[in-house]
């Protein structure tokens, strides 16, 4: 079944089933239907065997009547003149005791139940029998042997006889005999006749029909042998023993019924009724053949046999047209579907029913198309995972090599064919210990990224380090399948980072060298600077204290000059002690850290003021103070500044009749300083200014306005030591700022500055 | 000299400036009883009776000390710390006397609990004026603590 193909299974099965579903009923109909008509069958055989055992009992009452009463009728009971008879005669001679063979005839003549009627002596000897002409070939003289004289003497009552061959005919028959009893009561001889048996066999047979009728009845004698028979009268002619057969036993017992039994004597299965037959040993049994019985369901049966036959081929014929417009598509579908698997991928089903047929064609054929397009975009992305600059792994979850790109028989020199089915372990360099690898185990298995460097081993036994990310792959059940690992050859970046980290390692220790000695020679700046500080002032206090000393306590013994010398000991003395002052301050700008805060400019200005009113002093001023922007600065340096500038202002207009000073900020327009400052173009560059109508100067110096120790001025026209400009400068210059200056000769001086 | 009662103790190396600071206090009118030490080592002798001064044991403490900050031996700051360490010395007033304008003297000195701070300039008048001020400051408006 499983071999065969879809167009001969659909057929079979549909006919098997429409079969078996009609045989199921078929045959339980025909089993109820077989029910029914034996049980009708069987009543109306009890029904038939009653009647017939009555009208067998009515023929043997009437004969039996007709030889009791005419038992006693005088011509019978007078054996007075009884004759001796010739024994080769077997019985009374044609013409004698007439009055006997009278009423024997007359018997005969009315009733036709008697083939003869025998009149015997009580010794059994025949004395007649009529007809004469059966008398004379009476093969015995006397029947003193038979069962039935023998009971008769016994009973002294009415007799019937067992089936039994007539000495008279010489076939068989049954007799029935009646005692003739003499005046006292004794028997005195037997008036008997024997059953027309053709006769008795056709009792009841008007209703039968055919020549061997299927429905027939008969009768056996007290041994079972067929007395008559409606259907075969050879039965009783042949003295057939029917006591085999079990509705005769069964009566024969003393029971009536009826019952299916199988016939041994007509080798048939039969329905049966039997009864014993009343007053008699005999048995009646009604009989039908069961192939009569169950004819009409017999009938019944074939006729469905053959609808069903009809209806199976029928059935085969429609189930194969129909197998063959499903299997027709189908069969394309399989040759297409064949030719799919075949690699030809434009192939496509051309079904343009609308079933689902139609459909499952669409569904294929849209199925091709996309299996087309992803077969595409596998082939695409399986080139571009093949051609990769990583190496690509894939491994099942038991991690066995499955495939694996170029990139990888690049990096570790084993080609596919020798990594396929192995574990990446080959790879394995024994520079990671167990418990590394057991932490890319746990975090894989737990369906997580790993992703770390690797040392491994090339197939020539070479180390290299690779970058690594395993990723793993689910299916739709959400179960790791599969792992994939992207490898990165890193061994050059490794030894390039190496040699950065000791290339940074050597760069910070020289740092560490120069830092060292730029602090050393720091720690020597600032002994040198309090050196300085200490001792070079030492000296000079010296000097000026005791020039004071011998001005003051000997002036009276000093010439005027020599005061004047004095007066000037003390003026260097004091320029000097103002020059390492500046020097310090100058130098301590450098070294101090700044202190970067929001400033008010404004404020810083007028206590500079404020410091310097002891220069303003009996002078005429028109100062101007501008309006400031806070601003981030250190406000101690800044301070500075202003002191320095404001200071000089004031100490270049000393000569004038009104100095005019003016303070102020202005918006930094000019591209030239745009271009200076373009580095703070977030904030709205401004330029604080010190402008003044003083003596001014040569733009040719201007350069050399902030150096340190340089000066414009002779000493004895503007005192100073050539260090306060250059502060200035120091200080803005650490502000990321800058400073300069326009003047003119004899018109006055702006400086400004930035922050 | 060792028994006699001394208000001024002067700390200085400089000859020079040892003079010129008598000169200032004596300009000022001061003539309280002046002793001068010449390096750290003989000043903290004197001040704890040790050593050369150790007869000074009973003798009432200088109720002010004028404490040059550079000094041989040992330096200025460290006989700051060593008085102003002492329960029975900490209460003298220290007048720190030097011409250094190093910040590092000054923040140290008054970390170390320096009454006042006296910046000699080269300018004899102004060390004058700065003596004067200070000196009579701390000898005249100060009680001597109490020993």
């Amino acid at each position: 079944m499983r071999g065969l193909k879809l167009s001969v299974k659909l057929p079979l099965l549909f006919v098997a089933a429409t079969v078996l579903v009609a045989g199921i009923g078929s045959v339980l109909a025909v089993s109820m239907g077989h029910d029914i008509l034996r049980t009708q069958s069987m009543d109306a055989s009890v029904i038939a065997v009653q009647n017939y055992a009555s009208a067998v009992g009515f023929y043997l009452d009437d004969a039996r009547s007709v030889l009791e009463t005419t038992a006693h009728l005088p011509e019978i009971t007078d054996f007075t003149s009884a004759q001796s008879i010739d024994p080769a005669l077997h019985g009374l001679p044609a013409g004698v005791d007439t009055p006997k063979r009278d009423v024997a005839a007359r018997i005969l003549e009315h009733s036709k139940v008697f083939e003869y009627v025998m009149l015997l002596r009580a010794d059994g000897s025949i004395y007649l029998l009529e007809p004469y002409d059966l008398q004379v070939k009476a093969s015995r003289p006397d029947l003193a042997f038979t069962g039935w004289y023998k009971q008769l003497m016994s009973d002294g009552a009415t007799v019937i006889s067992d089936l039994h061959i007539s000495i008279v005919t010489q076939r068989p028959t049954v007799v029935i005999a009646t005692p003739v009893l003499g005046a006292n009561g004794q028997i005195i001889g037997i008036w008997a006749g024997a059953l027309k048996l053709s006769e008795l066999s056709q009792i009841g047979t008007a209703g039968l029909t055919g020549k061997t009728p299927q429905r027939y009845g008969y009768i056996t004698d007290g041994r079972g042998l067929i007395i008559a028979h409606q259907a075969n009268s050879k039965y009783v002619e042949q003295q057939t023993d029917f006591s085999t057969v079990p509705p005769v036993r069964a009566a024969l017992a003393g029971q009536r019924g009826a019952l299916q039994f199988f016939d041994p004597i007509g080798r048939a299965d039969e329905l049966g009724a039997y009864m014993p037959l009343a007053g008699s040993h005999w048995a009646v049994v009604y009989e039908e053949s069961t192939q009569i019985a169950f004819a009409p369901i017999e009938e019944l049966a074939r006729d469905l046999a053959l609808l069903g036959a009809g209806e199976a081929i029928l059935l085969i014929l429609s189930s194969v047209a129909i197998t063959r417009q499903i299997t027709g598509p189908l069969k394309q579908l399989a040759i297409t579907a064949q030719a799919i698997s075949a690699g030809d991928l434009t192939r496509r089903i051309e079904v343009r029913s609308k079933d689902e047929l139609g459909l499952l064609a669409d569904e294929f054929n849209q199925m091709a198309a996309s299996l087309g397009q992803a077969i595409e975009r596998l082939r695409l992305q399986g080139a571009a995972l093949e051609s990769a600059a990583n190496a690509i792994v894939i491994t099942d979850r038991e991690g066995a090599v499955r495939w694996v790109n170029a990139a990888f028989t690049a990096l570790t020199g084993y080609t596919a064919e020798e990594v396929i089915g192995r574990n990446p372990r080959v790879l394995k360099s024994g520079k990671q210990d167990a418990a590394f690898y057991r932490n890319l185990w746990e975090t894989i298995l737990a369906g997580q990224v790993w992703h770390g460097e690797i040392i491994n081993r090339r197939k020539d036994g070479s180390q290299y380090t690779e970058e690594m990310t395993i990723t793993p792959v689910r299916d739709e059940r959400g179960e790791i399948t599969h792992y994939i690992a992207i490898k990165q050859n890193i061994t050059e970046r490794k030894q390039a980072e190496e040699e950065i980290q000791k290339l940074n390692a050597e760069l910070e220790q020289r740092v560490v060298q120069r830092t060292a000695q730029l602090e050393a020679a720091n720690k020597e700046l600032e002994a040198f600077s309090y050196t300085v500080s200490h001792d070079l002032r030492a000296p000079l206090r010296a000097i000026d204290g005791f020039s004071r000393v011998l001005l003051e306590k000997y002036a009276a013994q000093l010439p005027t000059e020599a005061q004047r010398y004095q007066q000037m000991v003390r003026g260097n003395a004091r320029q000097m002690g103002q020059l390492i002052d500046d020097l310090l301050t100058f130098s301590r700008l450098s070294r101090q850290p700044l202190k970067i805060q929001t400033v008010t400019p404004a404020d810083l200005v007028r206590q500079v003021l404020q410091d310097l009113r002891q220069e303003q002093e009996g002078r005429r001023i028109e100062m101007t103070i501008g309006d400031f922007p806070p601003c981030q600065a250190d406000p101690a340096l800044l301070r500075q500044v202003w002191i320095n500038l404001i200071a000089n202002a004031l100490k270049y207009t000393r000569k004038r009749e009104v100095a005019r000073i003016e303070v102020g900020v202005m918006p930094m327009t000019d591209s030239r300083w745009q271009m200076v400052d373009n580095q703070q173009t977030d904030i709205q560059p401004c330029a604080y200014f010190v402008r003044d109508n003083g003596v001014g100067f040569d733009m040719r110096y201007a350069d050399k306005l902030f150096g340190v120790f340089q000066r414009l001025h002779r000493m004895e026209e503007y005192e100073g030591t050539g260090v306060g400009l250059a502060i200035v400068q120091r200080i803005i210059h650490r502000h990321g700022g800058r400073v300069w200056a326009e003047a003119e000769v004899d018109k006055g001086a702006t400086f400004y500055f930035t922050v | 000299m060792a028994e006699k009662s001394v208000e001024i103790l002067l700390v200085e190396d400089n000859p020079n400036d040892v003079e010129l600071t008598l000169l200032a206090l004596k300009d000022n009118n001061l003539t309280n009883p002046i002793h001068v030490v010449r390096d750290g080592a003989e000043a903290l002798e004197f001040i704890f009776a040790t050593g050369a001064y150790a007869d000074r044991q009973n003798a009432e403490k200088p109720r002010v000390i004028l404490l040059d900050l550079k000094l041989p031996k040992v330096d200025g700051l460290e006989v700051l710390r060593q008085i102003k360490a002492n329960p029975h010395t900490r209460a003298i007033p220290v007048v720190a006397l030097t011409s250094s304008r190093e910040e590092c003297d000054i923040v140290e000195s008054y970390n170390l609990g320096v009454n006042s701070y006296i910046t000699k300039p080269v300018d004899f008048d102004q060390f004058t004026h700065a003596v004067r001020t200070l000196g009579l400051y701390w000898l005249l408006l100060n009680q001597p603590p109490v020993m």
